[in-house]
Formats: structure tokens, sequence, C-alpha cells
């Protein structure tokens, strides 16, 4: 669980920033060499580099050598993760909210049954 | 009930036929708070829930885990407009738990007839700086929700 919960930081951080979410959204439509990466973006390839690096240690990218290119992936695992804890906030809130509504909803509003005193 | 999530943020909305007024009350008077703040699930009761709704003021809303366990939220309070809209920091209290805190606004929009449409975001991680020492804070968060859903492990 600890260490779930590490990666799920990770990958938060990982996905906090706006490039990298656009380099992840170019990964999902197939695998890509960091230069085809670094190309849409007006950045160098050091700080494309430098991207994917904390996009790899968020385990949501991995990278493979062949030969002297650097070819990416998406690793849609960590994503999941991150989607599950959403998810189960969202379960929180949702009870929470229907809880209120059983609670309003049978028990009338002061203000509308109070009749003006004047 | 709709809902729509992104991965630093989510937002749950419900029509509740009741309206803004007595909404925000139930969401800012501790005994009405009493009356309905519990995680769903058989043995989860409400725990201490104390407020200074102003502006920087604080709150604490805890709730009581079946294994009698207490898992106290709390923050500040962001925004309060009357019946309108209500913003709070949310993180847990223990001190080994502490975390950066995330935002959660909740909205009492007036869809006549008597009925709200209540709208809650809950926002965090939207920058790095606040994901720095999440760890233990996920770890308390998914054992608390694993307990509201019976026990499903993670």
């Amino acid at each position: 669980m600890v260490t779930n919960s590490a990666r799920l930081d990770r990958t938060f951080a990982a996905l906090s920033d706006s490039t990298r979410r656009s380099i992840l959204a170019r990964l999902s439509s197939g695998d890509h060499s960091v230069g085809e990466l670094a190309k849409p973006f007006r950045m160098s390839r050091p700080a494309i580099s430098k991207h994917l690096r904390v996009l790899e240690r968020a385990g949501l990218v991995r990278r493979t050598r062949l030969g002297r290119v650097n070819r990416c992936e998406l690793d849609a695992r960590s994503l999941r993760d991150a989607a599950d804890w959403v998810e189960r906030y969202r379960v929180f809130w949702e009870g929470q909210l229907e809880a209120l509504a059983r609670y309003a909803e049978r028990t009338p509003s002061p203000s509308s049954s109070t009749e003006n005193p004047s | 009930m709709t809902t729509t999530m992104t991965t630093t943020s989510l937002r749950v909305s419900r029509i509740i036929q009741a309206t803004p007024d007595a909404l925000f009350r139930a969401w800012t008077e501790p005994a009405q708070l009493r009356k309905w703040w519990r995680m769903e699930g058989e043995g989860w009761t409400t725990g201490e829930t104390t407020l200074d709704l102003r502006v920087g003021g604080k709150y604490r809303l805890g709730m009581t885990a079946p294994d009698g366990q207490s898992h106290v939220a709390i923050g500040e309070y962001r925004e309060v407009r009357r019946p309108a809209r209500l913003v709070f920091t949310w993180e847990w209290e223990d001190p080994t738990k502490r975390v950066g805190a995330t935002i959660v606004t909740v909205e009492f929009n007036d869809v006549g007839n008597g009925a709200t449409e209540v709208v809650l975001t809950h926002e965090g991680f939207e920058d790095g700086k606040q994901t720095a020492g999440h760890e233990k804070g996920w770890t308390q968060l998914l054992s608390l929700l694993d307990g509201a859903e019976g026990g499903k492990a993670a």
C-alpha cells in the first residue's frame, strides 16, 4: 500500500505539467522516439528528455534503447492507479451527497416553514 | 448524480429537494452536520464536529470507523458565501499523516421549485509542490475508503 501511495504521488506530480500531459497524449496513439516527441514542442531535446525522466520515474512511460534511438511507450498502469484513487474519492463524495440528500429531504427548511412574525 | 473526473480533480453534483439556504446550513452548522456526515456502511458513526465559519476559520470533521478508529478531516474556510458557495481546504488531522491541503468547493445553485443543485469539486495536485509528502495521506485515505466500500482491498 505504501509503495502504491508513493507511486501515486509521483504519478500526480508528473501529471501536473501540461507538456508532460501532451507527451502522454501523443504516446497514447503509439510509440515514438525522443526526437519525434520533441518536434511539436518548441523545446530542446534535453528539455524533453527531462520531462521524459519524470514520466519514467512516475511509471507512466517506458523507454527502450534500440541502437542509438530511444523509443518511448506509454505505461498505462500508473494512470489506472491514479484514476482509481480519484474513483475512490468520487465514491466518498457521492456517498456524502447521498447522505445529505436523505437528511435534507426529510428535514423541512426552517426558513420556508416559518411564518413572518410581523 | 453526475460526476466528471480528471486526473487532478473531480466534480460530483446532485439535485436535492431543499433550498440553497437549508443545504448551506446543513454543511455549516455542527448540530446538522452530526446528523448526516458519516461514511456509508455499518458501524460508522459521526465523530467530533467543530467549526468556525468565517474565512480563515478552522473546522474538524470526524468519523469513527467500526474498529473505533477516528478519522478526522481538518482544514480552513477559504470562502464563505451564504447560501451559494463554500470553499475549504481538506486534509487529515493526524500529524503523522499531515499532507498539503487539497481544496473542496461546494456550490449550492437554486434550480427552482425549492430544489438545489449541489456541485462539489475536489481539487488537488494542481502543482508539484502540493504532492510532496502525500504518501501517508494517500495510505490513510485509501484505507478509509476501503473500509467504506466494505473492505474491498486496493
